[in-house]
């Protein structure tokens, strides 16, 4: 009976929590110890699959001088910790987050987080002349994709005497533009009225003094490290301007409000951003428009309304119009005649592929299609369910250029037909305003990526190959415990393959290509230093 | 032809490549621009006989006005006759001011990403509230830089980092940093100013941050009406200016309570830090952690289809502050009539036009209705042509009202019931029955005439302020330049008692101000102007430096 007793309290005292995760957080270049960083700890869940409870709240420390940090009291299973600081641009940013097992109920894990100290840039503008040219923008980009993490990127503009610095950058590739705004002095003999469209602006300029990103320097920049000297010698190029007329096409621009008008350049991937040439104003008078300050280039215009809504109810997509145009500037100013047109609605049919070898295909009405655009301004087609029937109909489409994405249980247009154009794997092209029936045969025939990896990870297979296909798809899947993991439902195609923590960025470089067909199972072994963004060679 | 140079205020350097402005005001308005050479020298070649302006910028370094040695002063003109040549012209360069300095947390160790905010006086209904004039942010150094000042009197204010991300308090739960003015002030009644001279370079502002205890709000929603709608998981949001995080459930109405600070006397809202909640079903609780002590405006609002429930409170939050409830109660729908007496002003192409510049929508007056300090969540409508507009759906809770364009015109009255709530903070319940009666009379005065001097040149600033119950209200202060023979025009002027100052050769701009009218006070005359009505006024020309003695 006693025996008894003493089991039953052993049994109730390994009960006890008394799992502990401790730690330091260091300096990746320097391992010094980071004091006053915040560590926040969440519980996962633990082995028998019980997620976090909504009391068990998040727990804080602070740091000390050594940087060391200790959490107590802790029962077994998959903690994240996610460390913030103020002077470390990705701690400030999202946290640096780790991932920590606890696998028995007196565990003792140790962790080490490591932060990234930012580097800085600094450096001189001048003009023509070489006297300081204020009033610039100097922004990093990194080089892998120009749009990525704009807004959070640093920036700086040069003080009075053209120098500037920009400091907490994340470690990395990039490349530097520097956007002048200040205009290019032009005399103006005594008149009255507005001062003429200039004849000559200071264009973009990617550091050192290349006019696009093809020809431009890539930067490293070091973890900790401040690169000076990064001068830009800006000098005037001509400008001229675009002035342009909306006209009726099978839609009226006269009464109404909130027509937006955008000018942006045609290879938008490498500047979406710039839209220096940017909006103008419709008049109301007469629908014309005028942009006064565009460098010679290819360019896209196009007109878009907003979708109005009530107070609070949703956007009324029914009365959308837009126009959408290519424009070559060359040195001489230009006169546009733009036709505006009616939103369309795109009906189509759907044919689900029988496949033998494969289970279950969706029905009709477990597909979804969505339009996206990567360089489109205006509102996007609300995403459309196909009826049970196979068919659909796209409501208020704009003129423009738009890709066709399947959202649905793992299902991928194989093929795609516009009207009599086969237009798999290109975008549909809407310029004209007019639309023609969508048939698509959609498959299941999905392929596999499983592999190996470091345990609590996640892994991400991210679609590559040509520049306009599918780019930004993604799909991801976190590593069991025992290292294992498995995306499937994968479209047919190229990926790259790589980890990294959860919640965390995605690695920017490394990983593995992998290309799978239809129905086709790949095999991949990721191994734990492929996924450190900062490896040194 | 005029030709000349542009030479530093301090130094007599050569200042090059400045753009030089000269003009003649007309109307229509003629101007010439050119640029200074390697040498500081500019000419204006083939020029007709005429009385110029002369100014020359250079973006951000500072302004020269030819004929004045501060920035509040008015310049000379150049008369030219036909034929003439006038070279040698100076323009004396005055430098804009920059400061400098860093932010240093409790340990004395820097602080990157913190906000600092250059901010100035200014008046909202009367009441002091201070403006941003610039924004800086520390670098990994902690070091802030902010140029391009114009000479005066600035307070300088540091908004500390927050670090908010999903699940936890910013720095560990116990206490965290507040903002402060430099100098160590928590309130901006209680900050010291700091006074920029032109061209100076102050350095080693410094800033320490200081913490105190994080104060978790608790608070209940009371009131909430029996057929809302589901709600959704946790959907949680924080504002920090203008970055938002949201994370958790998506869609699905829910209550949101919204926190900004309330200091008396404070701040204006741009930029200023509010923190989002959904409260949690069913009993409608919700938290806000980590909040400083103070006085602040907590708002909720509920919205049921298109029936809005709000709350609003102002609460004093310290430590040992208990749970607060805020009970919803419906929003009302706010009708009103806007009439306007006496005759518009001229209407070109169905613009307004008022000093060249287009002044309103064709035909339509609006209103709006803001809370106190803050921008958001205003609430517009446009009045129609029978004078009638509806303002919908507004929260219960103190607020303030404004009508565009005024001027043309000023707003004569504007009647909640019985209440005057033109330039007031009136309150707004679910019980608010009364219509908002609103009268904007075009019959305003007009003040013309003579300056009254010994001496050869009469330009001066002439300057009217309000005596009496709208000392205070900046929109009551007119001002225009005389020309040489001291003759000036004042329009539009909203009827009542005001006293005139005519300050020889400064600009009107620099002593528009309840402030400057106080200092200036025993040199003005009074006058009054009733509705309609033009008064013939020869102010005494007050000496450029007896104003500028009174002006400290």
């Amino acid at each position: 009976m006693r025996t008894a007793l003493l089991s039953l309290l052993a049994i109730s005292s390994a009960l006890a929590q008394t799992g502990k995760i401790a730690g330091v957080v260091v300096e990746s270049a320097s391992h010094q110890p980071v004091k006053k960083a915040s560590v926040s700890i969440i519980f996962l869940g633990d082995a028998t699959g019980n997620g976090p409870s909504q009391k068990e709240g998040p727990h804080n420390l602070i740091t000390d001088a050594s940087g060391a940090f200790a959490f107590n009291d802790l029962s077994p299973g998959q903690y994240q910790l996610i460390v913030t600081h103020q002077n470390y641009p990705q701690a400030r940013m999202g946290g640096v987050h780790k991932t920590v097992q606890l696998t028995a109920v007196d565990s003792a894990a140790s962790v080490t987080v490591e932060l990234i100290p930012g580097a800085a840039v600094t450096g001189h503008v001048v003009d023509e002349d070489g006297d300081p040219l204020t009033g610039c923008n100097i922004q990093p980009h990194a080089a892998k994709d120009f749009n990525q993490g704009i807004a959070m990127m640093r920036n700086s503009v040069a003080r009075d005497d053209g120098s500037y610095r920009i400091s907490g950058i994340p470690p990395g590739k990039y490349t530097i533009t520097a956007q002048c705004m200040t205009p290019v002095f032009q005399p103006r003999p005594l008149s009255e009225g507005p001062d003429p469209p200039p004849s000559a602006a200071y264009p973009l300029q990617f550091y050192p003094a290349a006019r696009d990103i093809q020809s431009a320097q890539i930067v490293e920049l070091l973890p900790g490290t401040e690169k000076s000297g990064v001068d830009f010698q800006v000098r005037p190029a001509p400008v001229t301007h675009i002035h342009g007329t909306l006209v009726a096409g099978t839609a009226d621009w006269r009464g109404r409000d909130g027509l937006q008008i955008q000018l942006a350049p045609l290879d938008s991937r490498g500047s979406r951003s710039f839209v220096f040439a940017g909006g103008a104003r419709i008049d109301p008078k007469d629908g014309t428009f005028e942009f006064r300050q565009v460098f010679p280039g290819s360019y896209r215009v196009e007109v878009f309304s907003q979708d109005f809504s009530a107070r609070s109810g949703p956007p009324d997509a029914s009365n959308r119009v837009g126009a959408i145009a290519r424009v070559d500037v060359a040195d001489k100013p230009i006169e546009l005649s733009l036709q505006l047109h009616r939103a369309v609605d795109i009906s189509g049919t759907v044919e689900i592929e029988r496949n033998n070898n494969v289970a279950e295909p969706p029905t009709p009405g477990q597909i979804n299609i969505q339009l996206t655009s990567e360089t489109q301004f205006g509102p996007a087609p609300t995403p459309t369910q196909v009826n049970d029937d196979g068919t659909f109909t796209i409501k208020s489409v704009l003129p423009g250029e738009w890709r066709i994405r399947l959202n649905g249980p793992a299902a991928f247009a194989k093929s795609v037909r516009f009207g009599a154009d086969d237009v798999t794997n290109q975008p549909l092209d809407l310029t004209s305003g007019s639309a023609a029936p969508l048939h698509i045969v959609v498959s299941n025939n999905t392929a596999t990526v499983r592999g190996t990896a470091p345990a609590g990870q996640m892994i991400i297979a991210a679609r590559i190959g040509d520049e306009e296909d599918a780019i930004g798809w993604q799909q991801a899947a976190q590593v069991d415990s025992n290292g294992q993991f498995v995306l499937p439902f994968l479209p047919p195609g190229k990926y790259r393959i790589v980890a990294g923590e959860l919640g965390g960025p995605m690695p920017e470089e490394g990983g593995q290509e992998v290309t799978v067909a239809e129905g086709e199972t790949a095999t991949v072994d990721i191994k734990p230093d492929a996924i450190k963004p900062d490896a040194k060679p | 032809m005029i030709s000349g140079n542009v030479v530093d205020g301090e130094s007599g350097d050569a200042i090059r490549k400045a753009v030089v402005t000269l003009s003649l005001p007309g109307p229509p308005r003629r101007w010439a621009t050119t640029r200074t050479d390697g040498s500081g020298r500019f000419q204006f070649d083939g020029l007709p006989a005429g009385k110029y302006d002369l100014r020359a910028t250079k973006t951000s370094e500072g302004t020269a006005i030819y004929g004045a040695n501060h920035l509040r002063e008015l310049g000379d003109t150049i008369t030219l006759d036909d034929g003439e040549t006038r070279g040698n012209i100076t323009l004396r360069f005055l430098h804009s001011a920059s400061i400098s300095g860093h932010v240093y947390d409790t340990d004395g160790e820097p602080v990157a990403d913190v906000t600092i905010n250059l901010m100035r006086q200014g008046r909202n209904l009367g009441a002091p509230i201070l403006t941003n004039y610039r924004t800086a942010s520390t670098d990994d150094r902690g070091e802030y830089h902010i140029s391009s000042i114009d000479p005066g009197q600035y307070y300088l204010h540091t908004t500390p980092p927050r670090l908010g991300r999903f699940g936890g308090p910013g720095t560990g739960g116990e206490a965290i940093l507040v903002d402060q003015f430099y100098g160590g002030a928590r309130d901006s009644k209680d900050a010291a100013p700091i006074h920029i001279g032109a061209g100076e370079s102050l350095a080693g502002l410094e800033f320490r941050l200081v913490s105190e205890p994080a104060i978790e709000l608790h608070g209940q929603i009371l009131g909430v009406p029996a057929e809302s709608p589901p709600e959704s998981p946790q959907a949680e949001s924080e504002h920090f200016g203008r970055l938002t995080i949201s994370h958790g459930g998506m869609g699905g109405p829910a209550i949101r309570v919204t926190i900004t600070p309330a200091e008396a006397g404070a701040l204006n809202g741009q930029g200023r830090w509010t923190h989002s909640v959904t409260a949690h079903d069913p009993e409608h609780r919700f938290q806000i952690p980590d909040l400083p002590a103070g006085r602040y405006r907590i708002e909720a609002v509920f919205e049921a289809g298109n029936k809005t429930y709000g709350a609003s409170q102002v609460l004093e939050l310290h430590a040992n502050s208990g749970e607060i409830a805020l009970t919803l109660a419906p929003a009302v729908d706010m009708a009103g009539t806007l009439r306007v007496e006496g005759q518009a002003p001229a209407v070109e192409g169905g613009v307004v036009r008022l000093n060249g510049v287009a002044a309103a929508r064709q035909g339509g007056f609006r209103v709006q209705l803001a809370r106190p300090g803050s921008g958001r969540n205003s609430v517009t409508a446009n009045v129609g042509a029978d004078g009638k507009f509806s303002l919908p759906q507004i929260v219960s809770g103190d607020w303030q009202m404004s009508v565009t364009p005024v001027p043309p015109g000023f707003l004569k009255s504007a009647r909640l019931g019985d209440k005057d709530v033109r330039f007031s903070t009136f309150e707004i319940g679910s019980n608010t029955e009364t219509p908002l009666n609103i009268v904007v009379s075009m019959n305003t005065a007009t003040v013309e005439g003579e300056i009254d001097s010994e001496g050869d040149s009469k330009r001066a600033g002439v300057v009217i302020a309000p005596v009496g119950p709208y000392h205070n209200l900046a929109r009551y202060y007119y001002g225009t330049t005389a020309n040489d023979k001291g003759k000036f025009h004042i329009g539009g002027i909203a009827p009542g008692k005001y006293k005139i100052f005519a300050v020889e050769k400064m600009a009107p701009a620099s002593f528009r101000t309840p402030e400057a009218a106080d200092q200036l006070d025993e040199l003005g005359e009074i006058i009054e102007l009733a509705e309609g009505a033009t008064l013939e006024a020869h102010p005494k020309l007050i000496p450029v430096d007896r104003a500028a003695k009174a002006l400290q």
